[in-house]
């Protein structure tokens, strides 16, 4: 056994999913995405050993936007304060996000090549879900907008019917290539024997998409694509 | 959203609705067309003629890059001059960054057919420049006005070369190479695009701009995406790509630049404007972009309603007046409403038809998103129908219910805004409300709560009693009954009087009424200011502290002399004492009035008043009446 199923219930006053084509005057995505669940299920528990790969979104509350506008920082923010009261540090932003979000994520949690002891990932991330402990503030695509999480129990029941709802194409994760013709970010890259096994990475990121259609509430992602990521990270779980 | 921006491209592209890919609406007409011969090269013919139409573009600033046979006289001429005088300075370059794209399209293997190759040498030689030069009507040229070349014989006789596909599939070749992002090697950066899901060349910009006011980018292709400092890692400014190809951007562009100049697909919902000067790269204006998924006609009763019928009565809820003018009529949305629709065939249902509304705002140089609303047709009409229904009330006097749109609800609560001097009006309102009120009228969501607070202030203002600004309180009424009955119970009895509301509030409100209307009877309606102005504000937050001594000074003050003078005493009392009675059950005057509650106040208040109001018009029309008799 190299996998193991959990339900997840997510949710959060706010959520913004942000679409690609939209990224500065942020735009989000209907529905959660696969790469912001992985996201906050890392954000709760992870080890180099394994991955999370997202089955199933269900949606359980209807999809409700707000349109709303923020000062925000012009630069990211790094070892020396940023000085806001310059104008050029700051930049007047409108973001569409969405309002009052719930979802019961399904995700397996799928160890790596030569890894085996599994019983061991399943009661520390089973125990963490118990007592609502994790190792950064778990978020709804962006980190101002904090989740709550909880253990799914099966029974929950969406507010809404939503029958059929196509998104169109979505952002389903990003891909972390290394690549000396393309050194366009630094990123940290884990061994998976060891998890002091890490070193700075410098290649570039390439984002997967898939046809995502939310179908009586339920967003289902494709397990192929997780080969296809799998495939041009050259990593193979 | 960009799903469905680029179905409709792809509707209207095959309509022949939008210009080729890569051309754009320029501001300024063509001035000038060269009109050139194969059989005589010595033969040139400058014509002056404005012509309107698509070109290439390719969102050039102040770089110099050149277009395919058509472009600016600086490009294509060789000329200088420039309006108002002075000589552009890089008029050589630009002349020979043209001449060099020419002879690029003239090897390269897209522009096929001998006519159209020889066509392009010959627009590249020197020779006939020369002799445009020597025309008379070439000294009018100036630097900036643009000009098309023209071959008077051959296959394509009168039509200008950028306009044929080899050159308009030229010129796509050409963008693509421009957009494109290359690695540090000189590849091309390949990548999955967002929109069609297609492993493309990413592009670095999509060059067609959004036209609002003034064109601008509606992508955010200008900044990298703000990324969470971690440590250890960095970065690298500017080597973002857009996530798309150029063609899904472009066609999202051109689609959006049709609606925008398409007055059945557009409206502005908000604008900014400062001391009457139109702020245009404010992200407080506001424009809504609206259209349907699929062509259909639908039945509304026995009518049959084409989509541009139907788009423009489902978008009269967006409509606004002009200065000094009412506002807008929603009748004929009202009545296709309150009949069910059907498609015109059995075989069409409304549900898979729906409706689509963008908003977008300038936002300091480019576009942004700021709402995007998607609903099925049958949706749609219940939603409408209760946005409506909430709000249809009587009028001041008493006549007629009516309903009012979002543009006009906006206006009237900015106007009357209490926080604000009476004098400084502003033309449009609150564009954060309006997002809100665009879904509570399309997909049914509640009023934004904001907005009650806002409309129960303005009623605390004096002027709004003023008799000019009957249309501004009928607004602002329909707009608290809409924000206490949507999609509640009580939406259709709060469209006139309704005595048998116990509502705290609305009793309370409509004994002021009444005590307003003693004070007004016992001075035979000869005083100009009456208590209601004075102690509305404090009537409406804290009954208790007004209405004791207010009704004391009705009792022993007005209605002796309304008695005297019998002016309907015995209805007036009948009247004070049944609202009085009601109160106590309810457990007498309260001490404060929630929001709400303020809002039920102001309401039973209108509503008394309007009440009073039809009375005395039907009296003095009857006394009119009696007059012109007895003088017969």
């Amino acid at each position: 056994m190299n996998k193991a199923t959990f339900h997840i219930k997510v949710g959060g006053d706010y959520a913004c999913f942000t679409n690609p084509g939209l990224k500065v005057e942020r735009c989000t995505y209907p529905v959660m995405t696969p790469a912001a669940a992985r996201g906050l299920l890392e954000a709760i528990y992870w080890k180099p050993q394994f991955r999370w790969e997202i089955r199933e979104i269900k949606v359980l509350k209807p999809i409700k936007q707000i349109s709303i506008m923020r000062n925000e920082l012009n630069e990211r923010q790094g070892k020396n304060p940023i000085i806001i009261d310059d104008p050029k540090n700051r930049a007047q932003r409108t973001s569409l996000i969405l309002k009052d979000v719930e979802y019961v994520i399904k995700a397996d949690l799928v160890l790596k090549e030569g890894i085996n002891n599994i019983m061991g990932y399943i009661d520390q991330f089973a125990r963490k879900l118990k007592t609502g402990q994790y190792h950064h503030t778990p978020y709804l695509g962006t980190r101002e907008f904090a989740a709550w999480f909880e253990s799914a129990t099966g029974d929950e029941e969406p507010e809404c019917i939503i029958k059929e709802y196509p998104i169109g194409q979505m952002l389903f994760d990003s891909a972390y290539i290394e690549d000396n013709e393309r050194k366009e970010i630094d990123f940290h890259l884990h061994g998976h024997t060891h998890s002091n096994d890490k070193r700075v990475a410098r290649g570039y990121q390439s984002a997967v998409y898939f046809d995502a259609i939310v179908e009586n509430n339920i967003l289902k992602i494709p397990p192929k694509k997780y080969l296809e990521l799998y495939e041009k990270e050259g990593v193979h779980v | 959203m960009f799903k469905e921006i680029i179905e409709l491209g792809k509707r209207l592209e095959t309509e022949g609705k939008l210009p080729p890919p890569g051309f754009y609406y320029y501001g300024q007409p063509i001035k000038w067309k060269i009109h050139l011969r194969h059989c005589h090269p010595n033969f040139v013919y400058v014509e002056e003629i404005p012509l309107d139409k698509p070109r290439p573009f390719c969102g050039r600033t102040s770089r110099v890059e050149a277009h395919p046979c058509v472009d600016e006289a600086g490009y294509v001429l060789h000329v200088a001059k420039q309006r108002g005088g002075g000589n552009d300075d890089k008029v050589k370059e630009k002349h020979k960054e043209f001449v060099r794209l020419l002879r690029k399209a003239y090897r390269s293997p897209l522009i096929k057919g001998k006519e159209l190759k020889s066509a392009v040498w010959i627009a590249q030689s020197k020779q006939w420049r020369r002799l445009v030069s020597q025309q008379v009507k070439s000294k009018n040229i100036l630097n900036k006005d643009w000009v098309a070349i023209v071959f008077n014989d051959g296959p394509f006789e009168d039509t200008s070369l950028y306009e044929l596909p080899d050159m308009q599939q030229f010129w796509q070749k050409e963008l693509r190479e421009r957009t494109r992002q290359d690695t540090e090697t000189g590849k091309a950066k390949m990548g999955v695009c967002s929109i069609c899901g297609e492993y493309q060349q990413m592009a670095k910009k999509i060059p067609v701009w959004v036209k609002l006011f003034k064109p601008a980018p509606l992508h955010s292709y200008n900044k990298d995406s703000f990324v969470s400092y971690i440590e250890g890692i960095q970065v690298f400014e500017g080597k973002a790509h857009l996530g798309q190809c150029v063609i899904c951007g472009d066609t999202i562009a051109r689609t959006l630049n049709y609606l925008t100049g398409n007055i059945l697909h557009y409206k502005i919902i908000a604008q900014d404007r400062h001391k009457g000067k139109l702020i245009t790269d404010s992200a407080q204006n506001q424009f809504a972009l609206f259209w349907l998924k699929d062509k259909q006609f639908i039945k509304a009763g026995e009518t049959i309603l084409d989509p541009s019928e139907l788009l423009r009565n489902v978008s009269s809820v967006m409509d606004r007046s002009e200065k000094n003018t009412p506002p807008p009529d929603t009748k004929q949305l009202e009545n296709m409403l309150t009949v069910p629709w059907t498609g015109r065939d059995a075989s069409v249902n409304i549900a898979d038809n729906a409706f689509y509304l963008l908003i977008l705002s300038p936002n300091k140089g480019r576009i942004a998103v700021r709402d995007w609303l998607d609903i099925s047709l049958d949706k749609l009409q219940q939603n409408l129908k209760a946005f409506l229904d909430a709000q249809r009330i009587i009028d001041p006097d008493g006549k007629e219910k009516r309903c009012f749109g979002i543009p006009e609800i906006l206006k009237a609560v900015e106007a009357s805004n209490i926080s604000k001097e009476p004098h400084k009006v502003v033309e449009i309102g609150n564009p954060n409300v309006s997002c809100q009120l665009l879904r509570t009228a399309y997909l049914g969501e509640s009023p934004p709560s904001v907005l009650l607070e806002s409309a129960v202030m303005c009623m605390r203002n004096p002027k709004i009693f003023d008799e000019k600004k009957k249309t501004t309180r009928h607004i602002l009424m329909a707009t608290l009954k809409m924000l206490l009955t949507h999609k509640k119970e009580g939406m259709k009895e709060m469209e006139t009087l309704d005595t048998n509301r116990k509502a705290i509030g609305h009793l309370c409100g409509r004994l002021l009424s009444i005590l307003e209307e003693a004070q007004l009877r016992a001075a035979r309606w000869k005083i100009n200011t009456t208590l209601v102005e004075r102690f509305y504000g404090s009537a409406s937050s804290a009954p208790a502290s007004v209405f004791g001594t207010l009704v004391r000074r009705a009792t022993t003050d007005h209605f002796p002399k309304i008695r005297k003078q019998q002016l309907g005493y015995k209805d007036l009392e009948a009247q004070i004492e049944s609202v009085e009675t009601a109160i106590d059950q309810a457990g007498g005057y309260p001490k404060t009035l929630s929001l709400k509650e303020q809002a039920e106040f102001s309401l039973g208040f209108y509503h008394q008043r309007a009440k009073f109001n039809e009375k005395r018009k039907v009296n003095k029309q009857n006394d009119k009446k009696e007059e012109s008799n007895e003088q017969q």
